[in-house]
């Protein structure tokens, strides 16, 4: 199959990578942009001008004119695109709408992947009305659309609180938000603060108005199990003390229609792990990242990465790094040559160290530390299910590393355990998590599971068709 | 029917589609999970494993988890939170 040549290929089209193509294009360098969404503009602006947050959000406002911007520019933005996989000459091989395979071949690549979602799991968290966080913001902001009349929102760190702010907004009911973590997390440094100042007052106006229209927002609080028939019914809540253990007595049923789930975000790092960038456990950076020099170089020369999978920090970081990549890509193509280029990047360099501080807060509110972990861990029932796609259980997990399998490959060998059609999208974190609470191992020394292409799922009578095996 | 959409919001034109069957009103830039919310029909398929609970919805509303995969237009797989509804659209569900 023939590849097509482009200047610049960027992997993802949110604030990141729109932001870069940005800067690129300005020079007159011909971008690609290959994106799995039927809009550009990420997580973060899915909805476009639809749905505006109602906070005069500046971040929002030069996202959504940046996704204007990028609609008139000439960079060729490749929709409803999954990129399934990359040789070591850059090549990228990639899926459209259609399920069509064709190959890309860029001088430079840029890797803005973005970030998921993290969970934990419980006793019938696979029951249909159990939802990610996200899942619940994505249908009120692109969609418009409440995921139920009433919910419950629950997990750890500031997104739950946020998505409880968006369904109140938009006029559903927030039965009560519940975080595992105490509250005294929340509390910023004051360096943090005052370089943040407006975030953490908006922050702050948000969390007052939830507490004064009634909604319960507790800390040290654990969904401890769903129930239902076929469908979410009711929710188990209980109290956990200060090393994350149920407060015996204290768990309560709460009728519910849909519970929102989430504890974090960990970042899309598999197309550049298969591409053998480099790769760093820095929980406080969101947990795997892709490890990149100060210019947002990977360790694999002509591949830089930008946003969520450099560190899980949010837009304003994204929209910085996408900038900085664009600038650094410039200057290696030979096209950055003013003093006042050079003067931006040094501005842009500065900015993300702030914004890099804020990461570093905003992933301490939902990381839950190995013993907090062990704790959880040890309370759930064998049933639950780890891995959705396989129906790979902790007690088939459990069992598997009491027999000697202690690293997620290995557990994967003997479980199914990340194998299905998600690809371990959903269970990765999770399984490394457990297998770091029963091995009493630091996660940074628990080894990733491998990736291969394709990192998407894709019929395999297109791909074979296509490439000719 | 309306009862879950938000008022506010800025909807495309009226779209009909069929689900399982039964005419549906949805509104063009909707997903179809998210109309599918709107209808109530929260689980979408069941597991072939044999789990205690094998009823499964939509979870992480953003391609991942691929629970959320239902039948459009006779094509397998589709996930429902990454597609957008489209005048005549015939969707499928393994209602369990």
């Amino acid at each position: 199959m023939p590849a097509e040549g482009v200047d610049v290929a960027i992997v993802g089209g949110g604030i990141a990578g729109a932001a870069a193509a940005e800067v690129l294009s300005r020079h007159g360098v011909r971008v690609m942009i290959l994106d799995e969404n039927q809009r550009p503009g990420g997580q973060y602006l899915r909805g476009g001008r639809h749905a505006r947050s109602g906070w005069p959000d500046r971040v929002e406002r030069q996202g959504l004119n940046l996704i204007d911007r990028l609609g008139k520019s000439p960079v060729d933005v490749r929709r409803r695109t999954d990129v399934l996989g990359i040789d070591a000459g850059l090549e990228l091989l990639a899926a459209d709408a259609r399920g069509e395979v064709f190959a890309i071949k860029p001088a430079f690549l840029l890797l803005a992947t973005g970030a998921r979602e993290r969970f934990v799991p419980f006793k019938g968290w696979t029951l249909p009305g159990v939802l990610a966080t996200g899942a619940v913001q994505i249908l009120i902001k692109q969609s418009g659309i409440l995921p139920a009349r009433s919910t419950l929102v629950a997990g750890a760190g500031l997104f739950p609180t946020a998505v409880a702010c968006d369904i109140r907004k938009n006029g559903g009911r927030v039965q009560a938000v519940f975080d595992e973590m105490p509250l005294s997390l929340r509390i910023p440094p004051p360096g943090l603060l005052a370089g943040h100042f407006l975030k953490f007052l908006q922050g702050g106006v948000l969390l007052a108005r939830l507490l004064r229209a009634g909604v319960v927002v507790r800390n040290r609080t654990r969904i401890v199990e769903a129930r239902g028939d076929g469908r979410l019914r009711e929710v188990v809540s209980a109290r956990v003390d200060r090393c994350g253990n149920v407060i015996p007595g204290s768990a309560k049923a709460h009728p519910a229609e849909c519970l929102g789930v989430g504890f974090g975000f960990t970042a899309n790092i598999e197309l550049a792990q298969l591409a053998g960038c480099g790769l760093a456990f820095n929980a406080s950076l969101g947990g795997w990242v892709v490890k990149v020099n100060e210019d947002l170089e990977t360790g694999v020369d002509g591949i830089w990465a930008a946003g969520e999978i450099t560190a899980v920090g949010g837009a304003a970081k994204s929209l910085v790094e996408g900038r900085l990549a664009g600038f650094s890509i410039l200057r290696r193509m030979g096209l950055l040559k003013t003093r006042k280029a050079a003067e931006a990047m040094a501005r842009l360099k500065r900015s993300r160290q702030r914004q890099l501080a804020f990461a570093r807060y905003f992933n301490a509110q939902s990381t839950l530390p190995r013993e907090r972990f062990a704790a959880i861990v040890q309370s759930l029932p064998d049933e639950v299910p780890v891995c959705r796609c396989e129906d790979v259980t902790l007690g088939g997990v459990r069992k598997a590393i009491a027999e000697g399998f202690h690293t997620p490959a290995a557990v994967k060998k003997a479980t199914r355990c990340g194998m299905g059609i998600c690809q371990g999208g959903t269970c990765r974190d999770i399984l490394l998590d457990v297998l770091a609470a029963l091995t009493g191992k630091p996660l940074a020394h628990i080894p990733l599971p491998s990736v291969r292409m394709p990192i998407r799922p894709v019929y395999l009578g297109t791909l074979a068709g296509e490439v000719g095996l | 029917m309306n009862g879950l959409r938000i008022k506010n919001h800025r909807r495309g034109k009226r779209v009909m589609l069929k689900v399982n069957g039964r005419p549906v009103a949805a509104y063009s830039g909707e997903t179809l999970f998210a109309v599918l919310c709107a209808e109530g029909i929260i689980a979408l398929r069941s597991t072939s494993k044999k789990s205690t609970e094998t009823a499964r919805g939509g979870f992480c509303g953003m391609g991942v988890c691929q629970e959320c995969r239902v039948t459009v237009d006779g094509l397998p797989d589709r996930r429902a939170c990454m597609t957008d509804v489209r005048e005549g659209m015939e969707i499928v569900t393994d209602a369990c």
